[in-house]
């Protein structure tokens, strides 16, 4: 519990300390998965389904940090090689190709945890802790957009 | 002094976001009005004969017409998934059609997005693509 608060102090200074548009992806992974791992904490009280509430959501952050890793080295080399005057769609494709094949890997990956998380719950934890979630896999996403402007 | 070039972010921007839906590398070029209006200010700038500018000019609508509305119709997908996602338990399978359905959409997008770029690529020489592509 008091790592818990810890936790969420250190979030909620990355969160204050910065205004939440300048965020990183990866930022905004850390503190937020801290929140939601708070927020069940509280939420759910048995404690079987709160180890795999955790467990899954700790499966999903490892996901979608590896992703975010990824997709900015991705998005640097595809950017590269778009500029390169002698780059032909061959090779251009080649990278996305491989950039879809990752990303399809990571949405399954994405989906069994996310679906873990669901099934570890009931029906009225989940209403608490899907809204946290999707709140904040939408933070992540604008972070994501945000970072290739 | 650095001579690395940076390629413009502004014009290369993924509309789709890291993971969720889509995500083509090449779909998102031109994503917004302002990338767009930047590089036709470029193009004018490269003092081009008034046939050359055109082409490229009308290759650059071209892509923002590509793009622009698959765009809107990720946008609804994404709500979509949002929604799908918050319910407590819809099937996987459910998920994986937004995924295909988006997926197929993306690479009609990146199809013509690349189709273009070579014809942008046979207009421009090397010297002006730098000069439009690539910031000091």
């Amino acid at each position: 519990m008091r790592f818990g608060l810890l936790v969420l102090l250190i979030s909620g200074f990355l969160l204050g300390s910065c205004s939440s548009d300048k965020l990183s992806a990866a930022d905004v992974i850390t503190a937020g998965f801290a929140d939601l791992r708070f927020t069940a904490n509280s939420a759910v009280g048995d404690s079987v389904r709160r180890d795999k509430y955790l467990k899954a959501s700790l499966a999903l952050e490892a996901e979608l940090r590896s992703f975010d890793e990824y997709f900015g080295g991705a998005v640097g080399t595809f950017r590269t090689a778009f500029a390169d005057y002698d780059a032909g769609q061959d090779s251009l494709r080649r990278i996305s190709d491989e950039y879809f094949a990752r990303q399809k890997d990571a949405r399954t990956r994405f989906v069994d945890a996310h679906a873990a998380m669901a099934a570890s719950v009931t029906v009225d934890e989940w209403k608490v802790l899907s809204r946290k979630e999707i709140s904040l896999l939408k933070d992540i996403r604008s972070a994501s957009v945000r970072s290739l402007q | 002094m650095n001579t690395v070039h940076r390629q413009r972010g502004q014009v290369l921007i993924l509309i789709f976001g890291a993971m969720f839906l889509g995500g083509g590398l090449a779909a998102g070029v031109f994503s917004s009005g302002t990338a767009l209006k930047d590089m036709k200010k470029d193009i004018k700038q490269l003092d081009l004969d008034a046939h050359r500018e055109k082409q490229a000019l009308d290759i650059l609508e071209g892509w923002k017409d590509t793009v622009k509305p698959r765009w809107k119709a990720n946008e609804k997908r994404v709500d979509e998934l949002f929604s799908l996602l918050e319910k407590q338990h819809t099937p996987a399978a459910t998920l994986e059609e937004l995924f295909v359905e988006q997926a197929g959409d993306v690479a009609e997008a990146e199809a013509s997005v690349l189709m273009l770029r070579d014809e942008l690529r046979t207009v421009l020489n090397r010297d002006e693509w730098t000069r439009v592509f690539t910031v000091k």
